[in-house]
Parts: structure tokens; sequence; C-alpha cells
């Protein structure tokens, strides 16, 4: 009964969502052209599948790189942070700094360093991810029961040990709830980055050119495509973690 | 007794914590030996610097003053060569583990090569958990944890069982099991152990000795010799030795609490 409404509520709420959407359209005659109904977008998706699922692969890597690029560098400097504190006290101003600067300032400044093409764009999603990641795996790392810690080190654990058995395993719930958040910036960064690194792939590209061309279908059929890459990180992300030491199961 | 050595000697050791508001003194030049084998509890108000002891003695926190030696050496080096086993307040068990593989965590600490799981399996069933050796931690009562706790603590067959206030937590009849077991599983593991209590009546059923602190600073104003025989169970604490050590301690401890 319980894992029935687990899965049953949401999908009432999306055909629900979906179902006013269609229908309200179709009452008040709302042109294609302005809004299509969700009908509309679905059967252009369906028939330009293979355009929309290479567009999708294009973008989707791209997010993925970046993300996996952020994850090492949020690693990288998050081990440090937790366990000194003046090294986080001087590292938290300056990434703060960077993350309340637009990030659509940085965009050009990627594609002047690293040229045209995919690397501003991976750098772009990167940096948009990084933030999340790197003040969750601190908060996580710093979770760490220090009962435990004590326990351990009573026994002459190694700091190596600790993070193994101890603070890794704590971490893992605020590292799932930063890349949570990091997978849907990685995607605006993704389509940020497309349309600022002059490549003629990609679905944030499809969204330039179907804006420029008043094609409501193909901005509308990108967005949900970009909706069901995301959708699909996240679903993949909770499987993921049920299944880690330290993981929520819920 | 008086012919076994001293496997922990803790010599003219004081201790201050800074805080906000400036140095506040823990320790007040303790001086305790304590012999191989035997049980010595450390009894005294909250405060009092028994669990700052039990760091010290332990090599967790350095020493300021004085010295501590455990086995000849540091209390560090004892600590690196697994001398040590701690039982915290709390379980203090990673909720990811299950009950066994928490009983195992430590005897997985440096080690080379699987540790050995009939011991963990005996000791299991020692104390009544053989069922819930797959169970995780959140499926547990408190004194089933603490129990876990305990598991873990003598599977690594140190030389010195350090106890810190272990039983606080749970209610009545279940520290008096636990009171049992420990005594149990201490007889047959010929351990050190020293046990940090404010309890009166569980300082007196566990121990050889009690070394009665003051109030902060902690400051060590007796050391009872307990002489009920052994082995003791909690069904002694209605015997007339019993309630004269507990009232001697009593008498003693009179007026430490801070007001």
């Amino acid at each position: 009964m319980k894992r029935l409404s687990h899965w049953v509520a949401p999908l009432v709420g999306i055909a629900t969502f979906f179902g006013l959407w269609e229908v309200l359209l179709r009452a008040f005659r709302v042109s294609a052209f302005i809004l299509p109904r969700p009908s509309r977008i679905l059967s252009e998706l369906f028939n330009e599948r293979g355009f929309f699922w290479r567009e999708s692969i294009v973008t989707g890597r791209e997010a993925l790189a970046g993300l996996v690029l952020a994850l090492i560098l949020a690693f990288a400097l998050a081990v440090p942070m937790a366990r000194w504190r003046p090294v986080e006290r001087a590292i938290q101003p300056i990434v703060t700094l960077i993350q309340v600067i637009p990030i659509v300032c940085y965009a050009p400044a990627f594609v002047i360093w690293l040229g045209i093409g995919n690397p501003p764009i991976v750098a772009v999603v990167a940096l948009i991810s990084f933030v999340p990641l790197l003040f969750n795996l601190v908060a996580g790392f710093r979770s760490a029961d220090p009962t435990i810690r004590e326990v351990l080190e009573s026994v002459g654990a190694s700091r190596k040990e600790i993070l193994r058995t101890l603070e890794l395993p704590s971490a893992v719930p605020s590292l799932f709830a930063g890349l949570r958040v990091s997978v849907g910036l990685a995607l605006v960064g993704a389509v940020l980055g497309e349309w600022f690194a002059v490549v003629s792939h990609g679905l944030g590209v499809q969204i330039k050119i179907g804006g420029s061309h008043n094609a409501a279908p193909l901005v509308w059929g990108a967005a949900f495509a970009l909706g069901a890459i995301g959708g699909l990180s996240l679903l993949t992300l909770s499987v993921i973690e049920r299944r880690i030491p330290g993981g929520r199961r819920a | 007794m008086t012919a076994r050595p001293s496997l922990i000697d803790v010599r003219l050791v004081s201790h201050s914590f800074t805080t906000e508001h400036g140095r506040v003194p823990a320790l007040d030049t303790i001086e305790l030996s304590i012999k191989q084998g035997e049980f010595v509890s450390i009894l005294g108000p909250s405060g009092c610097g028994k669990s700052t002891l039990l760091r010290l003695i332990a090599g967790l926190l350095p020493h300021q003053t004085g010295d501590v030696v455990v086995d000849g050496g540091s209390a560090n080096a004892a600590r690196a060569s697994k001398t040590f086993a701690l039982v915290p307040q709390q379980p203090a068990l990673l909720p990811w583990r299950t009950v066994s593989a928490n009983a195992r965590l430590l005897l997985d600490i440096n080690s080379k090569g699987p540790s050995q799981d009939s011991r963990i399996d005996d000791l299991l069933d020692e104390v009544g958990l053989r069922e819930f050796a797959n169970a995780l931690p959140h499926q547990l009562s408190g004194g089933m944890l603490q129990r876990v706790a305990l598991v873990r603590a003598f599977a690594m067959q140190a030389p010195v069982l350090l106890l810190d206030e272990p039983f606080a937590s749970l209610d009545e009849l279940t520290r008096a099991d636990m009171r049992d077991l420990l005594l149990r599983l201490w007889e047959r593991h010929q351990s050190t152990a020293v046990f940090v209590t404010h309890s009166i009546s569980e300082a007196v059923l566990l121990s050889d000795r009690v070394v009665v602190m003051s109030g902060r600073p902690g400051k060590i104003i007796a050391i009872a010799t307990i002489d009920l025989p052994r082995p003791r169970r909690a069904a002694m604490e209605d015997s007339d030795e019993f309630t004269s050590s507990v009232k001697q301690l009593r008498t003693l401890l009179r007026g430490t609490a801070p007001s």
C-alpha cells in the first residue's frame, strides 16, 4: 500500500499537470505558435526522435563531463577544508565570490581562454555545479559522529582509515543532496555554454534556433528533452544512493 | 595483587581547557597507578574531569603537565599498538553497517587479511544478539546497541578496556543486566579495566578499587579498595558488605558536587 502511493501519487501529479495544460489550451484555443499542447510536443519529439536523441546526447555528455570535473575538484578541496578550519576560512570567501558573479559572465571568458567548441561548455558546467558539491561535501565530512571518530582513534586508526570507514559514508547523504542540485545547474551550464561556444549541436543550440525562427515546437521539444535528461539523472542518483553505504534508503 | 606490576601510571598530571572565557582547569595533579588485570572505577560528580582522565590515558588528548606511562611507553605509543578498547557513553555504531560488521569494525583497522569472524559470532552469541547479526543499528534497542559496543571492544582482546560511563543512558533494569554482562566478559578476558561512572553502586559492584574525585578541577580525594569476593553479580547489591562500601563512598563524595 505504501509502495503503491510511493509511485502512484507522483504519477497522478504529473498526469494532472499535463492534463490541465492540454485541456486549457484546447478550451481557450491557444495557438501552437504561442504555446504548443503537450500532445503536440510529444508527437514532435516522437517524429523527430533521431534528431532529438542526437542533440540530447551532445548536451548530456557536456553536462556529465562538467559534473565529473566539478566532483573531482570538490573532493580535492573538501577533504582539507573539512579537516582544517583555517583552510576552510581561506577558501570559502573566494568560492562564494566566484559563485555570486552570474554564470553568464564567465561563459565569454572561457571561450576566450579555451577557444570555441566543447572545452568552454564543460568549464561552464563544472564551475556552476562545483559550488553546491563543495559546500555539501564539507558539511557531510563534518557530520561524521565525533564519538565514533574517537573510538577509531583509540585503536590508532590512520586518517585514511577514518576517511574510508567513517567520513566518506557520513558524507554520502549530503553529497547526493549536492548532486541533486548540481544536475539542474549542470544542464543550465550546458545550454548556456552552447550559446556562447559557437557550436552547431546540442539542445541549447536548438532552443536558440527555435527562438530565432519562432519555432515553438522545437523550443519546447528541446525543453522536454532537457527535462527527461534531468529527471532520469535524478532517478539514477537515488538508485545509486540506495546501494551505497551511508546512503539514505528512503 | 601487590605482586603485579603497574600497567598504567598517571604521574602528577594536570590538565586545563582553553575556552572563550579563558583557561578552565579540568584536572589537578592526578597521581594514579593501575595494575595489570585490575578493575578500577573513576567516580565523581559531573564535570570533574573523569572522561578527560580517561582520554589522557588513551592518548587521545596530549597531556600538558606530568606524565602518562602505559606498559612502559607513552600513551600514544600504546594507542598505536592497539592496547586500548574504548567503550563510549553512546554506542557510537556506524548506522550503515550491520551488527556484525560494527562488531568487527575495530578488528578491521590496521589489520591485514580478514578478521576472525568466529570470535565475533561467539561474542554476539554470548550477549544474546546472534539472531541480530545482520540487523542494522536502527532496528535495535538502546541496551542492545550498547551490547554491540561491548562486543566491538572485547573482540579486540586489547589489554586495557576503557569504559566512559557506558551504561549512563540506559534504564535501570537494562543497566543491571549490562553490569552482569560486563562482569562475565571481563572475567573471561582478563583485561585491565578503567571504568568512568557517577554511580556509586555501579563502581562498588564492578571494581577492585574506586578512585573518588572531587568536583572541578578534578582532584583525587580517596582511593577505596573494594573487598567483595569475585565473581561478582548484581545480586550482591543486597549484601551488608556492599551496602557499607556504598555508604563509605557516599560519605567521601558528600560535598564534592558543584552547587
